[in-house]
């Protein structure tokens, strides 16, 4: 028998029932020799023998439903834009009223009222307006407690880097971040260092984390 | 042209092996499918921009990446559950190589392989049995199946560097 034979059987036995195992004896098992590599060559030797096509009419149909949620997205962004320019056109309008129409002494609540709105609803308009300018920056991708690992792979895939995580704890790692793709790769290093928990240094052309 | 229509023509020109791509490595067709049409969505929406050059290049790497990121948390076991590969070495190989190395595969098994051999890795491979399956339908023990197994892979191993 030739000597892979034996040094394969439990491999072979262990990629059939891996439930049978628990996880540290799998990782055992395919440390050991080359283990590692022929498990992948039998992943290899599916993947080969995989016919994943799929219909012209399936593509057309995934097109359009993709198509009808982004057509549908915009609408509602639409409306969403349309509904806060009419509410400041409401608001300012309010307060050009309450300003421009002369105070009278017999209802001094005119005034009362325009002083107490100026200052209140300066504040949500000046939100409204940040809002607008985000949203009006197409370079920018602003990520809400997203995985640090998603956020490094879209960064390296941008600027053409391989990525290193040396520590894979620190993929789960969940940030808020604001990435101005107009920026240079330095920069967003720059901004992402001030977190605690990784550092990012750009040696060649890889970014490490660490 | 207008950006959605390119986009179109790209989704066009690059769904299939994007999706088969993704396929191979996460073995879940369904899967596969919502990695692709994120991607997509996404470009539709202007979360990202691509590339001047080598787009159908940032693409597969784009699924690739998502991928990598919908396995990361699977254990080994897990893994070894849905026959998907574990990287020697994170984020090693690209797509063209994957496609180069399947082909070459599929090649050898064609021309080099024995008609015994093909047919036990035909069985198991294409067909998917079970090694006990496979022992009854080829009429021999499972220990011989094993065996046979083994000379194929060492082949392949041998072949494919």
């Amino acid at each position: 028998m030739n000597r892979n034979d034996n040094q394969w059987e439990e491999l072979l036995r262990a990629t059939e029932h891996p439930e049978d195992y628990s996880n540290a004896e799998l990782e055992e098992l395919l440390q050991k020799g080359d283990h590692l590599q022929v498990y992948n060559l039998m992943t290899d030797a599916e993947n080969a023998c995989r016919q994943d096509e799929i219909s012209d009419d399936l593509v057309a149909a995934e097109w359009q439903r993709i198509a009808d949620a982004d057509s549908t997205r915009r609408r509602r962004s639409l409306l969403r834009i349309a509904a806060v320019a009419i509410g400041m056109v409401m608001i300012a309008g309010i307060v050009y009223a309450a300003i421009v129409l002369p105070p009278k002494a017999s209802i001094p609540s005119t005034t009362a009222k325009a002083t107490a709105l100026s200052p209140r609803k300066s504040v949500p308009r000046q939100e409204t307006a940040l809002d607008t300018v985000a949203q009006a920056r197409p370079d920018v991708v602003e990520y809400q407690d997203v995985r640090l690992i998603t956020i490094m792979r879209d960064i390296a895939t941008y600027y053409h880097k391989d990525l290193i995580m040396a520590m894979p704890d620190q993929a789960d790692i969940r940030i808020y971040l604001e990435w101005d793709r107009a920026e240079s790769l330095e920069s967003i290093v720059r901004k992402l260092n001030h977190f605690d928990k990784f550092s990012i240094e750009v040696v060649g052309n890889q970014i490490k984390v660490e | 042209m207008t950006r959605k229509d390119d986009i179109a023509l790209l989704f066009q020109a690059n769904y299939r092996s994007m999706y088969r791509l993704a396929c191979c490595m996460l073995h879940d067709s369904e899967e596969a499918r919502d990695v692709v049409s994120d991607i997509f969505s996404r470009l539709l929406e202007g979360r990202f921009v691509l590339p001047a050059e080598k787009r159908e290049q940032f693409l597969h790497v784009c699924v690739r990446n998502r991928c990598l990121d919908s396995i990361d948390h699977l254990s080994v076991k897990q893994r070894m559950m849905r026959h998907i590969a574990i990287a020697q070495v994170a984020e090693a190989r690209d797509s063209g190589d994957d496609e180069r190395r399947l082909e070459a595969i599929r090649r050898y098994v064609a021309q080099e392989l024995t008609a015994t051999e093909r047919q036990v890795f035909d069985l198991r491979f294409h067909r998917g049995m079970k090694y006990r399956e496979m022992a009854e339908l080829l009429g021999i023990s499972e220990v011989a199946v094993y065996k046979n197994l083994s000379r194929v892979l060492a082949k392949l191993k041998e072949h494919i560097r």
